[in-house]
């Protein structure tokens, strides 16, 4: 932070006014200074990639359960999620005869079945970290082992896509924080909740508004704080004039009420609104198992349904315009192949990763399967990696977002062959 | 730097500095503190400094503080600090005397009737202590080692356990020395069941608490281990456990499980554990980690960060690991090191506030009268910094842009303006008894004072007059309080 002058500026010294108050130019009200691209009705609309960061370490073997892997059940005595039977409901449900969904996934299978959504098994980072923070800041930045590049990798295509879309919207990350996916010189939106977003407080007539233009001002001379209030005024202004009333999903689409499912619907909502969006992300914690996992029912699990049902209302919501919308969902690392003494999972490497939308090849699994047997494992007992997340990502960004800049989106990396995962759209 | 102040408008403040503590002394409950003083502008360059220093070293810094810093010296007002147990705090007791759960056992909270009791006013003592208490540092030091030990208060038990965690863990080494805070966090049931410890044992151990110990709580992600080492601290800390209804006696303590420790030999970071040691592979371990240079530099590299910078000078931290490894761990040393440092000064006034020391502050400084029933700690919760609600075990993030986005800036502006009209039920400011004057211009003097510990800038001050003339739904007082308190200068300590 190089603010030093204008605070000492501002407290002391009558000599150096600050420049907010020596432009006469600058409006005592705010006004916006962008427009947006793509105006109701009217094409062409950027494509839209939705980026789910499934944090803690999500157990991709109990999620797309490898049952035709006898190595996974010798591996997993009380853990594992039994064969598929389609008259018991507390089997994997089948996807290929190989790999099947674990049973709280059962609201995607209608997706599946509408080639809306593919997995990429035994994917993930190369990096070898077991901790949470490496691994999440290498997969975050999109450069395994590597942190001398500050920005991340979503960050990085916004950065090279810079069309005319001006929207203060074009990223948004859903919770308090912003994902370091999204870290760099493109400004984004950290929203909790569309409905509080604004300025408020029990004033009356224009006051709201007076504060407003007073707190603008006040921002616009700090070098550090200036520039993200002038871009969370301009996100307030355009919000109001696009969002308005309480959301209706379409096509009867019920969103759980999670945090997760709720932060999706306003996904729908701001991507229905037109109102620029390109990316947003949104996180669902809770998958460090080391201890009562679960199974069928328990830790996991819960999450498990939370995520269906969420993906599934958020599918079914947008209908059609999913063809402009593909959804990823990554986590740090996958789990141990085998499970603990805790009945839960420790640190592992391999993982599933999820995509859903209608410009997918979906219905389908990608990637190569390298197995579960002492050999094929990665040290100290993982499921290996035999496809890099930027392999599936550069793919998405590529044929999806139609940025083929993808040495500087991933630097250092080049993928060896498209998996064929994404349509040319 | 220049004064800004002449002496005519001194002795305007010495006219208001009367009127100003008949009001507050009349005001209920408003005292912070039973010796009152006016605030005042810094007089000479160690007074300003003295001002930019507090606002480091305590959660907002009152007048009353401020004074007494100024007449002790800096040295001696961090020394007074570092022995909290010397400050009275009566006037905080008297606050906290409600909550009920703050000397509870495990056993005791666990049977509370309203399951939610334990989090709800653990977290409202935090607040209140923080707000409160005149043992700023320690409160500071509590909240930096509640984030480095961090434990997830809705994690199954823990919503009893971390009541405790924070008692005897936390609160009762915050000052102290190093090793002793870290034995006491690896026998803390709280922490056991957070990180999963609790069940590990010899034919199952679990890595999960073992990676973090190391890797967060004392060497650092760089600091030398492998995953080798990561497997071996498992063993070793396999049987440590809590008891349970079924192990007969109180539950929710701390014990040792003979029959599920892993008796082997273990070689932890190239040091031989031999078997058969029982319980003393986790006391030798303490010993190795909180004695390693690399824990030394993990945690110096901490705390310069919580308090010169969010770029941490390496000079300064590796000064700070000396006095960590020549006084064998001894908290206020380092601190000393830290605060009678050069870069110290250097960085005054740069570090952006997070959240937490954002809302306190905001309290302290204008002698605000809460009690963190809900709607204060609600708008925390909107900026995402509650206490113990951090899920992952790294805790709160520690630097400025983590937090600078339109989500925490909305969520403050709110809070200021919203705390301005004493909007919240749980809180009230007594605008007009703070500012002691009616008129516009002397209370601005007065609220920067307060606020900033300094008057401000004679455009500043005329701009803040214009656009609070149109506004009345509160008094002038609140408006001008409503924008100092949510302007950019209030965002930084």
């Amino acid at each position: 932070m190089k603010n030093t002058l204008s605070r000492r500026d501002f407290l002391k010294s009558a000599l150096a006014m600050p420049a907010w108050i020596l432009d006469s130019r600058t409006p005592n009200q705010y006004r916006p200074r962008f427009t947006v691209l793509a105006p109701k009705g009217q094409e062409p609309r950027a494509n839209i990639m939705v980026c789910i960061f499934l944090r803690g370490g999500m157990d991709g073997l109990n999620v797309v359960i490898p049952h035709g892997d006898a190595d996974y059940y010798r591996l997993r005595p009380t853990l594992a999620i039994a064969e598929p039977n389609s008259a018991n409901d507390t089997t994997g449900i089948d996807l290929d005869g190989f790999f099947g969904l674990h049973p709280a996934l059962r609201p995607l299978k209608d997706i599946w079945d509408d080639k809306g959504l593919a997995f990429i098994h035994a994917a993930g980072s190369p990096d070898p970290t077991h901790s949470h923070f490496d691994a999440m800041d290498y997969m975050e930045r999109g450069t395994p082992g590597e942190k001398q590049i500050p920005t991340g990798w979503l960050a990085r295509h916004l950065q090279i896509a810079a069309n005319e879309n001006g929207s203060p919207f074009r990223a948004v990350g859903f919770g308090t924080l912003l994902p370091s996916s999204l870290r760099g010189p493109v400004p984004a939106i950290a929203l909790q909740s569309i409905a509080d977003f604004h300025l408020g407080g029990r004033y009356q007539g224009g006051e709201v508004e007076q504060f407003q233009s007073a707190i603008f001002e006040m921002y616009a001379a700090d070098p550090t704080l200036g520039g993200r209030a002038d871009f969370t005024f301009s996100a307030v202004q355009l919000l109001e004039s696009v969002v308005s009333g309480e959301y209706q999903a379409s096509n009867g689409a019920q969103y759980p009420e999670s945090e997760f499912g709720q932060s999706l619907k306003q996904v729908a909502q701001l991507i229905k609104a037109e109102i620029g969006l390109e990316v947003a992300t949104v996180d669902l914690g809770g998958w460090d198992t080391h201890v009562d996992q679960g199974n069928l029912t328990g830790n996991m699990p819960a999450l498990l349904t939370d995520l269906s049902t969420s993906l599934a209302a958020f599918y079914h919501d947008l209908g059609d315009t999913m063809k402009r919308v593909t959804l990823v969902a990554m986590s740090e690392f996958g789990r141990r192949a085998f499970e603990n003494g805790g009945q839960g999972t420790d640190h592992g490497h391999g993982n599933v990763m999820l995509t859903m939308g209608k410009s997918l090849n979906g219905g389908k699994i990608y990637g190569q399967w390298p197995g579960l047997s002492p050999e094929a494992l990665a040290s100290p007992g993982d499921l290996a990696i035999t496809t890099d997340f930027r392999s599936v990502l550069s793919e998405l960004v590529s044929k999806h977002l139609r940025n083929q800049v993808l040495d500087q989106v991933f630097p250092g990396f080049t993928a060896s062959q498209m998996l064929g995962l994404a349509k040319n759209t | 730097m220049n004064q800004s102040f002449s002496r005519r408008d001194f002795l305007k403040f010495a006219g208001f500095t009367s009127v100003a503590a008949t009001l507050w002394g009349c005001a209920p409950q408003s005292a912070l503190s039973p010796t009152f003083v006016t605030a005042a502008a810094p007089s000479s360059s160690e007074d300003e400094f003295i001002v930019a220093a507090l606002k480091r070293i305590t959660l907002g810094p009152l007048p009353e503080e401020i004074h007494r810093a100024k007449q002790i010296g800096f040295k001696a007002f961090v020394e007074e600090q570092l022995a909290p147990q010397t400050l009275d705090d009566s006037a905080l007791t008297q606050r906290i005397d409600h909550l009920t759960v703050l000397d509870m056992s495990a056993s005791e909270l666990v049977e509370l009737e309203k399951r939610s009791q334990p989090v709800t006013e653990l977290v409202q003592a935090t607040l209140l202590r923080a707000v409160y208490s005149r043992r700023q540092l320690y409160e500071l030091m509590v909240n930096f080692w509640s984030d480095h030990f961090n434990i997830y208060v809705l994690k199954t038990k823990d919503r009893f356990l971390k009541a405790v965690d924070d008692r005897e863990v936390i609160r009762r080494n915050a000052l102290g020395n190093f090793r002793e805070l870290l034995s006491a966090s690896m026998h803390s049931p709280a922490m056991l069941i957070y990180l999963d410890n609790a069940s590990s044992t010899k034919d199952g151990p679990t890595e999960n608490y073992s990676r973090e110990l190391m890797e967060l709580h004392t060497l650092g992600v760089n600091g030398g281990y492998t995953q080798n080492d990561v497997v071996e601290v498992a063993r070793a800390l396999t049987g440590w456990s809590v008891t349970l209804p079924r192990n007969g006696g109180e539950i929710g303590k701390f014990i040792f499980h003979e029959h599920t420790h892993d008796n082997d030999a273990k070689r932890i970071l190239g040091i031989d554990f031999p078997a058969g040691q029982g319980i003393k592979d986790g006391e030798q371990l303490v010993d190795l980690l909180a004695g390693h240079p690399s824990t030394a530099d993990h945690i110096s590299y901490k705390l310069v960060r919580r308090f010169v910078s969010d770029s941490p000078p390496p000079a300064l931290v590796s000064r700070a690991s000396s006095a960590f490894q020549t006084s064998r761990g001894d908290i206020g040393m380092v601190l000393k090191v830290i605060f009678f440092s050069d870069e110290f000064r250097a960085s005054l006034g740069l570090k952006l506030k997070r959240p937490f020391e954002y809302v306190v502050s905001a309290l302290r400084q204008t002698n605000a009268n809460t009690t963190f029933h809900t709607a204060s700690s609600k708008m925390l919760r909107q900026m995402g910094q509650i206490p113990f609600f951090w899920p992952a075990p790294n805790g709160y993030p520690d630097i400025g842009t983590a937090w600078l986005n339109s989500n925490d800036l909305m969520a403050r502006w709110n809070f200021a303006l919203g705390l301005a009209a004493n909007s919240f039920p749980d809180t009230q400011i007594d605008w007009n008894g703070l500012a002691g004057s009616t008129s516009p211009e002397e209370i601005l003097n007065i609220l920067s004072l307060r606020l900033f510990g300094n008057v401000l800038a004679e455009d500043v001050r005329q701009f803040v007059l214009e656009q609070i003339s149109t506004i009345t739904t509160i008094d002038s007082a609140s408006s001008i309080g409503a924008l100092l308190l949510a302007s950019p200068y209030f965002q930084y300590r």
